[in-house]
């Protein structure tokens, strides 16, 4: 009994000490699309360890992860060059006025009605693909 | 070692005289900025302007008079606040429930070298709902940006790329064409909706 509890304590040990893996899905994602860009939108819950989203790719057109930003009644968006932290555990959200992917340079404008392909390319978990629905201003 | 302290001190405070120095010089030119451009022009927020329409026609604010309208600034190459906005006022009209002629949504570029009549028009008709999509000359949109006491300023991007930090805030302007009130991106849609009510009478 005594040497299970040990061993018990030490793998819990082990597992804390090996930063464990990071496990994220992706959920309620969505697209807004306008004629000459388009905004991702889409919430990640990580139940492991932490990870980092580095990237997107759209086939569509070229994605990137941007911020937007109000002070004092300005509007300010910036490119997330360094990524979006997805802590252990944590649910992060890209929502409108906030985090979000934005999509320029559309081969041609999307439809409302269809889905497009979105990947994203994880620090640690690697890639994720996903279909995401498309949708006019709404 | 005393010496190099006492150094260090006289030299942080010479920073600070200079600091201070610069700061009071620049609030005093900023301050004669600001009073020969209230000389320039006394004219009230809102007062009336012509911009072009996304007909490439000059559309003159007074063809609006009798009906209150709301003016937003952004630019179509924004994918976030700026549909979010104007999808987010033509909601509030719906839910107003007195139809799309309660009133007009304006939407004025402050990027109108990417911003022309027709990127406009295909941007405007993408909302589903009526809207008054206005761009203009440099110098009109400067003149319309002075009215309404907008900022915005060019932010490059990567690449030859560049996107438009500018003021989010909308403005309700009553049918005799006079302020009535603004609605600032923070707040609510219960406070948004009480203005849009009383704007709409």
């Amino acid at each position: 009994m005594k040497a299970a509890v040990a061993m018990l304590a030490a793998v819990v040990l082990a597992a804390c000490h090996a930063d464990p893996a990071p496990l994220i899905t992706v959920n309620d994602a969505r697209v807004i699309a306008l004629p000459n860009s388009a905004a991702a939108y889409f919430t990640l819950t990580n139940s492991g360890g932490r990870d980092r989203l580095l990237s997107i790719a759209a086939p569509v057109g070229k994605a990137s992860l941007h911020e937007t930003s109000m002070a004092g009644g300005i509007m300010r968006m910036r490119g997330l060059t360094g990524g979006i932290e997805v802590p252990a555990g944590a649910t992060v959200l890209l929502s409108p006025s906030g985090k979000h992917v934005m999509i320029e340079g559309l081969a041609r404008p999307l439809a409302a009605g269809t889905a497009i392909r979105l990947t994203l390319k994880f620090e640690r978990q690697g890639l994720v693909a996903l279909t995401a629905p498309v949708g006019g201003p709404r | 070692m005393m010496r190099k302290i006492r150094l260090v001190l006289w030299s942080l405070v010479a920073i600070g005289i200079a600091f201070y120095g610069y700061a009071f010089i620049g609030a005093m030119i900023e301050e004669k900025k600001y009073s020969h451009a209230a000389e320039a022009q006394m004219s009230p927020l809102g007062a009336p302007f012509t911009l072009t329409g996304t007909d490439g026609k000059p559309f003159a604010s007074a063809r609006l008079t009798g009906k209150p309208f709301v003016i937003f600034f952004g630019f179509t190459h924004c994918p976030d606040v700026c549909p979010n906005t104007l999808a987010r006022l033509a909601r509030l009209r719906r839910d107003i429930g007195k139809g799309d002629g309660s009133f007009a949504i304006l939407f004025v570029s402050v990027d109108p070298a990417r911003d022309t009549p027709a990127e406009m028009a295909r941007y405007a008709a993408a909302f589903g709902t009526p809207l008054i999509a206005l761009t203009g000359s440099q110098n009109d949109i400067a003149g319309v940006k002075r009215l309404f006491g907008i900022y915005s300023a060019k932010v490059p991007q990567a690449g030859d790329d560049y996107t438009v930090d500018h003021t989010a805030t909308i403005f309700l302007i009553d049918g005799a064409g006079k302020f009535h009130a603004t609605i600032t991106p923070d707040e609510g849609d219960t406070a948004a909706l009480a203005k849009l009510r009383r704007l709409t009478g």
